[in-house]
């Protein structure tokens, strides 16, 4: 039998839960660039943050674009370039990296991502 | 009145939402080792994870060390005594993981062979970077044909010796899964219950997150999107052989590292080939062997007991195993795949 009541707490309960859900979804790519060098910790970038970062490695400049939660490497002093073949990481998990230059980066976070990436 | 079981709903719903939002309960660290980008993921809650990731670090690359063919590698000591004719003595897990190479080598019809080093070094493939340059002569390549297999290396009374003085021994398709099978055993034997180490899109599994399964991508060889997803089990590896990884070009031709031990050219027919597996060297071996298999690759596949196995055709059709589409969601888009009985 339901009562007026029950009415009630459903009615908050779904209120809470869209509250929680826009919460959670506006947030959710609340993914991370991470940006390591070879013999250094690595730094951490909001990826809903654009910006374009500038690394130095042995080879030289290394520059990373980030925008609308995806990154890139735009441009590395190595010679195959292969790095910028990657083109774009979308998902969690996606990984670049310049061996040459000794740099990588990585887009983290989400439980909704991917752990890792096969390639 | 309010009933109980109404308002146990709406908080359980509201729960399982808060849960979601909980912090992440695996952390990813990075290291460069075995020549590439090392991921590992481990628990938050697990002690002493520098203790685990220094550990991890240092017999990775001492084993990126042993394996290395050329230079000043441990190999490549061995290659250079036993291409002079030498007889030597092998540190004995060294002379396991050879031997363990040949018997895969052998059952994969020789499409999988560490014999072809020479091959690999004419070819310009043993360095990080291949100098700019053009393909080898026709006649420098078929001076290495038949290629030479890890049969020419031979036990005497006295010791290893080699006969067949074009061998060399290039582990490159091999020493990545006997190293990450390796670091599955110390992680195991610290109490390391979960963790995934993934070596430049190789990857082993233990163990899994709290109320789920690894979830691996795996990458389209063309374009930076994914082909499908795959939920791996502890205790399994994902290992992936693709065309893209090492090339040249010269005269508008692109040229990639992934050689035929029976032509001594690059294998053709395949972009390519993502096997999963519990044995990660074995991992390893098979997707380069099926790699070079081409249009053979479900009879090879047989041959080494993978069940498990993607394969992207030069036309970009995508091959699988019935085990493996059965362990696939593609989520991704509509990719046409085909089911394959090895």
């Amino acid at each position: 039998m339901i009562r007026p009541g029950d009415l009630l707490v459903a009615l908050a309960g779904a209120a809470l839960v869209a509250w929680l859900a826009s919460v959670i979804y506006t947030s959710a790519p609340a993914s991370i660039v991470r940006i390591t060098q070879a013999d250094q910790p690595p730094r951490d970038y909001r990826a809903a943050e654009d910006r374009i970062i500038r690394i130095e490695g042995p080879l030289g400049e290394t520059v990373i674009e980030v925008k609308e939660e995806r990154a890139r490497i735009v441009r590395s002093p190595c010679t195959q370039k292969l790095c910028m073949r990657t083109g774009w990481l979308e998902a969690s998990g996606d990984a670049a990296a310049c061996l040459p230059n000794r740099i990588s980066v990585a887009l983290l976070g989400g439980d909704a991502g991917l752990d890792a990436v096969t390639f | 009145m309010i009933h109980r079981v109404t308002v146990a709903l709406a908080l359980a719903l509201a729960f399982a939402f808060t849960a979601c939002t909980r912090k992440a309960e695996i952390e990813h660290h990075t290291f460069f080792a075995l020549g590439t980008v090392v991921q590992v993921s481990l628990p938050r809650a697990l002690d002493d994870h520098d203790a685990t990731l220094r550990g991890l670090e240092s017999l990775l690359l001492a084993r990126e060390q042993r394996w290395r063919a050329w230079n000043t590698g441990e190999l490549a000591m061995i290659n250079r005594r036993l291409s002079a004719g030498e007889t030597i003595e092998l540190p004995p897990a060294i002379a396991r993981d050879l031997q363990r190479a040949n018997v895969l080598a052998q059952q994969s019809g020789g499409r999988f062979n560490p014999g072809i080093g020479k091959l690999v070094e004419l070819w310009g493939f043993h360095q990080e970077e291949r100098r700019a340059g053009s393909p080898p002569g026709l006649s420098g390549i078929s001076a290495l044909l038949p290629a030479p297999t890890l049969d020419a290396l031979v036990e005497t009374g006295s010791g290893w010796k080699s006969t067949d003085p074009r061998l060399w021994i290039d582990m490159g398709g091999f020493a990545k899964g006997l190293a990450l099978e390796e670091a599955r055993d110390w992680l195991a034997s610290r109490n390391v219950a979960v963790a995934l180490v993934n070596a430049g899109g190789d990857l082993i599994a233990l163990g899994a997150p709290a109320n789920r399964r690894w979830r691996i991508g795996i990458r389209h060889p063309r374009d930076a999107g994914m082909i499908a997803t795959l939920e791996a089990n502890g205790a399994e590896s994902v290992f992936t052989t693709g065309d893209y990884e090492r090339t040249f070009e010269w005269d508008g031709q692109k040229f990639h590292h992934i050689l035929d031990p029976a032509t001594g050219w690059p294998a053709e027919g395949v972009l390519s080939v993502t096997v999963l597996h519990r044995d990660a060297a074995l991992a390893d071996a098979a997707a380069t062997a099926l790699f070079v298999a081409g249009d053979d690759w479900p009879h090879v596949a047989r041959a080494l007991e993978v069940e498990h196995a993607l394969v992207v055709r030069a036309d970009e059709r995508i091959e699988v195993t019935r085990a493996m589409h059965e362990r696939l969601s593609y989520a991704y888009g509509d990719e046409s795949f085909e089911i394959v009985s090895p």
